[in-house]
């Protein structure tokens, strides 16, 4: 798993995530989101388009970092959701809690 | 009279197939040491069984993402709580009927205790997940002390 961390502004930030989001590095995923919003980046995208899988430790990591971000008074959002991660989040009803975007740019337009 | 007049087609992973024929079985089988690492391998497993069964039975893409996200959930349930050296994975397509089967030999399963999980909770999800993607899953524990899931999907359901 990559995750690359690109500050956009004083407070936003994209985050792009690379390979499966599962049990192996969920952990290390969510802990890397933790530290881009400690340093600032509390309205964060996260482009999911590299990412074909996710499991519940997947999920796990998402919303530990969505919770983070709120906490700093920010949020996030996700982008270019693979078939399988819409599925997850559908059945899931965690659509409801994270919201996706077809874009990182309309996600970033979100923050606006 | 031989029906076959020349050797079957050996594929890439050096595994020989037969022409679909309706009504016929097909089987991905994988052991694997119950560690992350093998998460690669059961998604390669996942993939040759739905580029077979795929290919002879059309099956939705939906079904595939479905019974793929149980499996692997199933799986990453006996790697963080089976205490198992290593697990079984059989992949199974018959008829109208997908199946996933899942064993090992390390502890027993506990239900966690049931209840909704709350919205922003992080973990106790994927055994929902599981039982929401597939027609029947099923736990079972032999005498012998093995451990069995049964994924189940029924197409045209």
């Amino acid at each position: 798993m990559n995750v690359r961390v690109e500050p956009r502004s004083e407070s936003t930030g994209l985050i792009v995530l690379e390979g499966r989001l599962d049990l192996v590095n969920s952990a290390t995923v969510k802990e890397q989101i933790q530290q881009a919003v400690a340093a600032g980046l509390s309205r964060l995208v996260v482009d999911l388009r590299l990412v074909p899988f996710i499991d519940s430790s997947g999920l796990a990591a998402l919303i530990g970092a969505l919770k983070a971000t709120r906490m700093a008074g920010g949020d996030l959002r996700l982008a270019r959701l693979a078939p399988q991660v819409k599925y997850v989040l559908e059945i899931t009803l965690l659509d409801r809690v994270l919201s996706s975007h077809g874009s990182v740019e309309e996600a970033f337009a979100r923050y606006e | 009279m031989a029906r076959w007049k020349r050797p079957l087609p050996v594929t890439n992973d050096g595994s020989r197939s037969r022409p679909a024929d309706r009504g016929a079985r097909r089987e991905e089988t994988l052991v694997a040491p119950a560690s992350v690492e093998s998460l690669d391998r059961v998604h390669q497993a996942l993939e040759r069984f739905w580029r077979r069964a795929g290919a002879s039975r059309r099956v939705p893409s939906a079904v595939q993402i479905a019974l793929s996200t149980a499996v692997a959930e199933i799986v990453t349930n006996i790697l963080r709580h089976a205490r198992a050296d290593s697990f079984g994975l059989t992949l199974r397509a018959s008829g109208d009927t997908l199946e996933a089967c899942l064993t090992d030999r390390g502890v027993p399963f506990r239900e966690p205790v049931a209840g909704p999980v709350p919205e922003l909770a992080e973990g106790g999800r994927g055994l929902l997940l599981a039982r929401r993607s597939v027609s029947r899953l099923e736990y079972s524990r032999s005498a012998d002390g093995e451990n069995r899931w049964r994924l189940v999907v029924e197409l045209g359901r």
